[in-house]
């Protein structure tokens, strides 16, 4: 009896392992470990064809695309609870769904639904797809242009003849993958696979998928920025090429950013096999401690512990919440790669470091320079007295010309800040400066930078302690005025 | 035998050795610890409290080791600090933050009273403006009757998400307490204040306020489905707006919405509320679930179902659903930023 079960188990083993269309993928030590059910649809095309891809995915599936289609399709996905979200990167692209656990098999049917009813042919699809495409083109931002053009991307929507092509070749059933973040019953894969035995595209191409060679690194690129004050980049820094380091390295990488010199925004994603690549915005100091940075090392036991965790939480992050980082699990599969994460990492790996490889497009204002000038003298550190709680009162002003062209009293500024200084050493001031309109607002940051260089260089104010802002003037203050505002401690 | 003793005593050894293993990371948790602001100002004296709280030195080598992830701010008239880390990381945060609360006499003997310039989120900001409240920086006196009064006093709440919860408890024994007595003391801005011009094309919130007779499942499903349809009906139909921020109160939800075109804005909003209700309720429950499960979702959830004191989840039927919708009230006024 028992070797009759062995037999048939065997058996289905061997049906559900035979190539018939599509190809499935479970994460069975996944099941459970996060509040939502995850599946997704996956398909692989070469690197030159992600532009492609990302504008195929609006194709796809668009809730706001007023067809009889996108509502039946919008009102079942509803009726489940489902979030759907796409991804896209050089492996290939993705339509991912989330569901309540219960629904996890509604959800791999509405994925089935969503791709197979796919009207290539609505004349008006394409359209409104380069609608939104352009709506969104518009609105673009320095740093998503920035992080566009190290992609190679040219800003223009596909023809309607390559997104018909790709269509053909990316979504070939041997091409395509379904697969649900969790486990599957023999009788679920079984339903699974006759559900989608029937998908079939014709086949006027050969079959495209992802080379694991990679391209080097392009070159560092510096630009000048006449926009906007902050940096802009948008970099890529080479990994390590095993999982588990790979994802201890950019722990480390990000805690150590953060905690020298954190950016001011970050959006990061691994890409290819080596990679991480990121957007960023950020100041001067942390674009110069990234700059110099060529190696990567634990410092001592408690940044060690610290990297540690964070590999840690990270690790329980992707486990928990699958759906939501594409970028590794996603990625990984159509390369052909596996992605295993014990709990912990040796600690000869981050006592060993890593070297860094950056590069990337930056776009860089002259000015950056003035945010990193080093201090001037060191300040002796002056214990606190234990009244300071109610002693100290911080040197703040506003100042309004008189005329025209007048230049603010700096030294009796100084004056009062250096006299706040010697009580309190880790004050920091903002100098404040207004605008009327916003084509004033670079004129203004400079002259502040100017005076800001003045009080560091000729009264010895430390640089730490002095930082400019510029802002739309409120109605009852000139435009003209400077407020000096104290922010407490650095 | 004296191979049995050895034998045994090298079983006890091999046991005392599996049972005796540290414990190993095992999940995430996360945790929101909120308190109501007194009046809906103040918010400079609560900021300064958890800025010197987490500014120990214990704290914050806590933090650093265990890579706890913190962010606090102003939510409505709520002050709010939201956290994440492993379960070890959440264990010695709060150990460490429970020896802070004993060391804050120390800790604002440091205090120098300077306004703090952080917070300038949108939110934020109308959210003072509607409640009178400024940022000056407060006295020492004042922030330690502050920290007495809602810290000690406890009036601080929590929700917590993870395994090993009691810790919680154990560390900050007020957490939790139901001597809140948030029903009197939320403080309702009286609406709407005084009707303010529009201004012909700028940045404006929007302050909308949603009530409900009764706290229940049934009211509390509807009036999410109400506030997710208003979210689609500005974002997605009339392509207007699209930040919203969600603040719960002990009788329903506060909405701050973000908009650049007041004019529209307050049109499609007198237009919805003009919306027959009892519609649109189907499949309520489904995207509810999907809702909950999200990230952000799961604080803001937690603080609410604490407000609002609901116990287990019951799914209500269509019918109370209705119900419950047509009950629901909303008022808006615009805020100047």
């Amino acid at each position: 009896m028992g070797a009759a079960a062995c037999l048939v188990g065997i058996w289905l083993q061997v049906v559900e392992g035979w190539p018939s269309g599509m190809r499935l993928v479970t994460y069975s030590e996944l099941e459970r470990q996060g509040p939502m059910a995850g599946a997704f649809v996956a398909w692989s095309h070469t690197p030159d064809k992600w532009e492609t891809g990302d504008f195929f995915l609006r194709l796809v599936y668009d809730p706001a695309y007023p067809s009889d289609r996108t509502r039946r399709l919008k009102r079942w996905g509803d009726s489940l609870g489902l979030i759907v979200s796409a991804w896209s990167g050089p492996e290939g692209a993705a339509l991912l769904v989330e569901a309540p656990w219960p629904h996890k098999k509604e959800a791999l049917q509405w994925l089935h639904a969503a791709i197979t009813s796919l009207e290539l042919g609505d004349e008006r699809l394409y359209q409104w797809a380069v609608y939104r495409y352009r709506r969104q083109q518009e609105g673009l931002r320095l740093g998503q242009e920035i992080a566009w053009r190290r992609r190679g991307w040219r800003g223009f929507p596909p023809s309607y003849e390559a997104v018909k092509a790709y269509f053909y070749t990316a979504l070939r059933p041997e091409n395509v993958w379904v697969g649900v973040f969790g486990r599957l019953s023999l009788r679920e894969k079984a339903d699974l696979r006759r559900l989608w035995v029937h998908w079939n595209t014709p086949a006027p191409d050969s079959s495209s998928s992802y080379t694991t060679s990679s391209s080097p690194l392009p070159p560092d690129t510096v630009e000048e920025n006449l926009w906007a004050y902050p940096i802009y980049g948008a970099a890529c820094i080479r990994t390590p090429t095993t999982w588990p380091e790979r994802l201890a390295f950019v722990e480390a990488f990000l805690s150590w950013w953060q905690e020298s010199a954190p950016p001011l925004q970050f959006r990061g994603a691994f890409e290819g096999p080596d990679r991480y690549c990121f957007d960023v915005r950020l100041d001067g100091k942390s674009y110069q401690a990234l700059q110099r940075l060529t190696y990567l090392t634990v410092r001592d036991n408690a940044q060690m512990s610290a990297w540690m965790e964070a590999y840690a939480r990270r690790r329980l992050k992707l486990r928990g919440e699958p759906v939501h980082y594409p970028d590794v699990w996603i990625a990984a599969l159509l390369r052909g790669d596996s992605v295993s994460l014990p709990d912990t990492v040796p600690s000869l790996v981050w006592l060993r470091g890593w070297p860094i490889t950056l590069r990337g497009i930056w776009l860089v204002q002259e000015l950056y320079a003035l945010d990193t000038l080093l201090e001037a003298r060191a300040i002796p550190e002056k214990r606190l007295a234990p009244d300071t709680a109610a002693g100290l009162v911080p040197f703040e002003t506003l100042w309004v010309p008189p005329r025209r062209r007048a230049e603010p009293p700096l030294s009796t500024w100084a004056a009062a800040m250096q006299a706040n200084l010697a009580s309190q050493s880790r004050l920091r001031w903002v100098l404040v400066g207004y605008y009327r309109h916003r084509r004033e607002e670079g004129a203004v940051l400079r002259r502040l930078h100017g005076w800001r260089q003045v009080l560091i260089k000729q009264y010895l104010i430390p640089p730490g302690a002095l930082q400019v802002q510029v802002r739309p003037a409120p109605p009852d203050v000139s435009p003209n005025a400077i407020r000096v505002v104290c922010v407490g401690f650095s | 035998m004296r191979g049995f003793l050895l034998g045994s005593i090298g079983a006890l050894v091999w046991a005392q050795s599996w049972c005796f293993q540290p414990p190993t990371i095992k999940g995430l948790a996360q945790w929101r610890l909120y308190h109501l602001l007194p009046g809906g100002m103040g918010e400079a004296t609560a900021r300064n409290v958890l800025r010197l709280l987490l500014e120990d030195s214990v704290v914050r080598y806590v933090c650093y080791v265990y890579h706890v992830q913190l962010r606090y701010g102003r939510q409505g008239a709520w002050m709010v600090l939201d956290g994440e880390a492993t379960e070890e990381g959440a264990y010695a945060f709060f150990h460490a933050l429970r020896g802070a609360i004993d060391r804050f006499p120390q800790l604002l003997q440091s205090y120098v009273g300077l306004p703090g310039g952080e917070g300038e989120d949108w939110s934020q900001v109308a959210a003072r403006l509607l409640w009178r409240d400024t940022l000056e920086s407060p006295t020492a006196l004042r922030l330690s009757q502050f920290f007495y009064e809602v810290w000690l006093g406890g009036k601080v709440q929590g929700v917590y998400w993870g395994r090993q919860g009691g810790h919680l408890r154990r560390f900050l024994p007020f957490v939790g307490q139901d001597s809140l007595a948030v029903w009197e003391s939320y403080p309702w801005p009286e609406a709407p204040l005084s009707a303010q011009a529009l201004p012909a094309q700028g940045d404006m919130v929007f302050y909308t306020r949603w009530g409900v007779p009764t706290r229940s499942w049934a009211s509390l499903l509807a009036l999410w489905a109400h506030l997710k349809g208003l979210e689609a009906y500005l974002c997605e139909e009339k392509q207007l707006v699209c930040q919203f921020f969600w603040s719960p109160t002990p009788r329903g939800m506060e909405v701050w919405i973000y908009t650049s075109l007041p004019y529209a804005t307050a049109q499609a909003l007198s237009g919805f509320l003009g919306r027959s209700g009892g519609e649109g309720m189907w499949a309520v429950t489904g995207r509810f679930q999907a809702w909950q499960r999200e990230g952000d979702a799961q604080l803001l959830l937690g603080q609410w179902l604490c407000l609002w004191r609901l116990g287990k989840y019951e799914v209500p039927s269509p019918r109370q659903l209705r119900q419950a919708q047509r009950k629901i009230q909303g008022v808006f006024f615009p805020v100047a930023l």
